[in-house]
């Protein structure tokens, strides 16, 4: 059993300099680490991580390069390295064992500006029970302690705990066939399993000396060879499906590598997603202002006639007022001057032309009044009545006419009115295409496409491999089975000689198949025992009285059960995170190994209740309890009420400045 | 017979051009793509100038180089025809009138012409007040002449 004595940091993430986290490194220790977000909780997690088994993760669950991890002010100062030292009790059944474990990583001194992994070195130092041992030890060290497969149950982030509903999946994915093998590694079932690949060695070293044998006799040489044949073609099939996990194993790691740089640059993949659309939109946007100002232009040729239109309507209207005086003065003159002739006619004659009476004088006299009076008139509108003029008024107010306005103006306007927004529209998309262009400057753009292409490629490969794997799987059963049907053909017409020998091979088949069968029976019991224990954790934790318990499939996947047995199909968040804690609590129960949790933001998810039942059982799930919280999860004066006698310690991280973080002890 | 000779009737322009200033404003409007032609831009200065109620005054700048045709300008004569009425004095040399109408109108475009930009909006809303704000044929030459 392995226990925390000590945490040293230095320069790591937010932790400028060094800081230390110690335990009392003795069972039943609740230790409570609170901090902000982004004050440090998970980087001391990573911390851990890292200093065991060289590796942190970031939010998604990638890798985090060296660059990123040493602190940003250390980094400035010039000084390029990180470290981690784990002081840890290995508790043995009759001793403890103190272990320290430091690992450094430092820029290489030729290297101006680091980046890339290969620009930095590894210092790892390992000492157990005050020997210093060498470095290439770490690992073995590390590994007998808390194997890196089966760390994810001890140091693992509350966000991380979905991984696990793909357990529940039938058809499992290779994500899920990991986890399983995880489990099954803190179960302590690869030693069992170890112990079958000895047995099927013996059986094949056995079945060798026999057919070996057996060619000396020429009645069953021809089976020997026969078998020999098959032997072969199994050795060749194992062969080859142990290159196709070997190949699987790798198609696997470079998928989560090419995935961890993707995330690494899923910014990135999003600018230039932005850049190119922001350009597409540009260019649309662009496309709409010159066509509408081609509208515009050839709309604006006729304009001058718009504008003018208004003023020749006016003036129009005045040449017709002038015109109706005109023609009314000439009318007046033509009536006039017809009276005047009929008035002078009969100023000329003696008598009246219609009764032939003479005409009285007075008479005259009027009359002659009348005519002079016309003549005056006629005086007076002669220059008005001027027929020319009205025949030119005429000539001028049509052509004036046909000055039309054009009716282009309002759809101008209209025009105008769209450019303006468009004109806007480009701004905004120009401003936003300069902030892509500055987040993607000095970015190589081709990056991301290349990452996707290549996870594209490998994703084909590895399932071309796993294709492969499936049926060379199938070829050797089938195989095993000719081989067995030929042992027992074999077995009636043996020598006697040979006898000795086909015993020997037989106790071994024997052995093989009562031990494979133990093995099937230890990961049935294993799986009744998890699905046991996790139901009894389960039904501690769950607010929810009508579920009776969990049920766990072939991957170790869990079912929440109703109480009439029926399955649940749909389950909330905070129902998926205690199933999780449920797994991983009976796994720390039934390990075969056991060690520290570490715990990050593990009530995330999770109401009021539920954060109560966890916390009440927390103290249970490990001999060695750290939580790393924020106070949006846990308020310690509520909250920690119903375990406070457990607590051991509580530690705060106080985020000073934006680079620096330090661990403070509350009183 | 007072011994001076009467002034021989002025002639009208046969080509009609813009001083530089001028110009360059119509080259402005081109590159900021609200005319095809040159000639759009000198045909709406000119109408610009009316709306305004400017009138004719040839002394606004001497220094002018032709430009168009005035046959090509003014096709079916109607823009002359309109000059003549608007401004009788203008009647027996409506081409003139019409290149001094213009360059008074480029000059009332360029105060239009913000930066990079130039509306017809603009220039149209200024000619409608221009029109309810004066009786059309009475307004003053620029300087109030």
């Amino acid at each position: 059993m392995m226990l925390l004595k000590k945490i040293e940091i230095e320069n790591f993430g937010p932790y400028y300099g060094t800081h230390e986290l110690e335990f009392n490194g003795d069972v039943d220790e609740l230790i409570l680490v609170y901090g902000e977000n982004m004050a440090g909780k998970t980087s001391l997690l990573n911390a851990v991580r890292w200093c065991l088994y060289g590796e942190a993760k970031d939010r998604a669950g990638g890798a985090m390069s060296t660059r990123k991890l040493i602190n940003g002010d250390a980094w400035s100062e010039g000084d390029r390295r990180a470290s981690v030292t784990l002081e840890v009790v290995d508790r043995g059944a009759s001793e403890d064992t103190a272990v320290r474990l430091k690992r450094q990583r430092q820029a290489k001194q030729s290297v101006a500006d680091p980046d890339a992994e290969r620009d930095f070195t590894t210092h790892c130092d390992v000492q157990v029970g005050g020997n210093i041992l060498a470095a290439d030890k770490f690992d073995d060290t590390v590994n007998s302690m808390l194997p890196a497969s089966i760390s994810r149950f001890f140091l693992f982030d509350g966000e991380l705990l979905r991984e696990y509903e793909e357990l529940l999946q039938e058809d499992s994915t290779t994500h899920a066939r990991h986890v399983k093998r995880a489990i099954e590694m803190i179960l302590g079932v690869p030693a069992m399993q170890s112990g079958k690949a000895d047995l099927v060695h013996l059986l094949k070293e056995a079945s060798r000396a026999y057919n070996r044998e057996a060619k000396k006799h020429a009645d069953i040489e021809e089976s020997a060879r026969a078998e020999e044949k098959i032997e072969d073609e199994i050795d060749h099939l194992e062969q080859d499906l142990e290159s196709l996990r070997g190949q699987q194993e790798q198609a696997l790691g470079d998928i989560r590598r090419v995935k961890e740089e993707l995330l690494k640059h899923e910014h990135l993949a999003e600018s230039a997603k932005g850049l190119a659309q922001a350009e597409e939109r540009l260019a649309s946007l662009r496309e709409e202002r010159e066509e509408k100002r081609q509208s515009r232009r050839d709309l604006g040729k006729e304009l001058w006639r718009d504008v003018l239109d208004p003023r020749l309507k006016h003036e129009t209207a005045e040449l017709e007022r002038e015109q109706a005086r005109v023609r009314k003065a000439l009318s007046e003159k033509h009536d006039l001057e017809r009276e005047k002739k009929s008035r002078e006619e009969s100023l000329v004659a003696s008598e009246c032309s219609t009764c032939g009476q003479p005409i009285p004088e007075d008479l005259r006299l009027r009359e002659q009044s009348r005519v002079d009076k016309i003549v005056d008139r006629l005086g007076q509108i002669s220059e008005l009545a001027d027929q020319s003029r009205l025949d030119q008024l005429g000539t001028t107010i049509r052509r004036m006419r046909e000055i039309a306005p054009a009716g282009v103006a309002s759809g101008i306007k209209v025009l105008e009115t769209d450019l303006a927004q468009i004109d806007i529209k480009i701004f905004k998309e120009d401003r936003r295409k300069a902030e892509v262009e500055a987040d993607l400057r000095g970015v190589d753009k081709k990056l991301v496409p290349d990452f996707e292409q290549k996870r594209e490629q490998l994703s084909k490969h590895l399932g071309q491999v796993e294709m492969g794997i499936s049926k060379a799987e199938e070829a050797l059963v089938e195989k095993q089975n000719e081989i067995k049907a030929h042992r027992q053909a074999m077995k009636e017409k043996d020598e006697p000689t040979l006898k000795h020998m086909r015993i020997a091979r037989d106790l071994f088949e024997r052995s093989l198949a009562v031990y494979e069968a133990s093995v099937s029976d230890l990961t049935d019991g294993l799986r009744v025992d998890v699905e046991e224990q996790a139901s009894q954790i389960f039904r501690e934790l769950t607010t929810d009285k009508t579920y009776a318990g969990l049920r766990i499939n072939e991957n170790y996947g869990l079912t929440i059960l109703a109480k009439d047995g029926s399955d649940v199909p749909v389950r909330s968040a905070g129902a998926e995170q205690v199933v999780a804690l449920s797994l991983i609590g009976a796994l720390n129960r039934l390990a075969a190994r056991r060690g520290p949790v570490i715990m990050d933001t593990p009530f995330g998810r999770l109401d009021r209740q539920h954060r109560e039942n966890i916390l009440r059982f927390v103290p249970t799930l490990a001999d060695q309890v750290t939580l790393l919280v924020h106070s949006g999860e846990i308020d310690p004066e509520r909250d920690l009420e119903p375990i406070k006698g457990k607590i051991t310690s509580e530690v705060e991280i106080l985020h000073n400045e934006s680079a620096r973080s330090e661990l403070v002890e509350k009183a | 017979m007072n011994g001076t000779e009467p002034a021989p009737p002025e002639k009208d322009l046969v080509q009609i051009g813009a001083s530089p200033a001028s110009r360059e404003i119509l080259e402005r409007l081109q590159e900021l793509g609200n005319i095809a032609d040159l000639m759009d831009g000198y045909l709406l200065a000119i109408a610009v100038a009316i709306g305004f109620g400017r009138k004719p005054d040839s002394k606004t700048d001497s220094d002018r180089k032709t430009m168009f045709a005035v046959g090509n300008l003014d096709q079916d004569g109607a823009l002359r025809e309109a000059i003549k009425e608007i401004y009788p004095s203008s009647r027996d040399t409506p081409a003139r009138a019409a290149e001094d109408l213009a360059e008074q109108g480029l000059m009332i475009i360029r105060d239009s012409i913000q930066g990079d930009e130039f509306s017809f909006t603009d220039i149209l809303v200024r000619v409608e007040k221009a029109n309810t704000s004066h009786e059309p044929g009475v307004a003053s030459a620029p300087g109030g002449a």
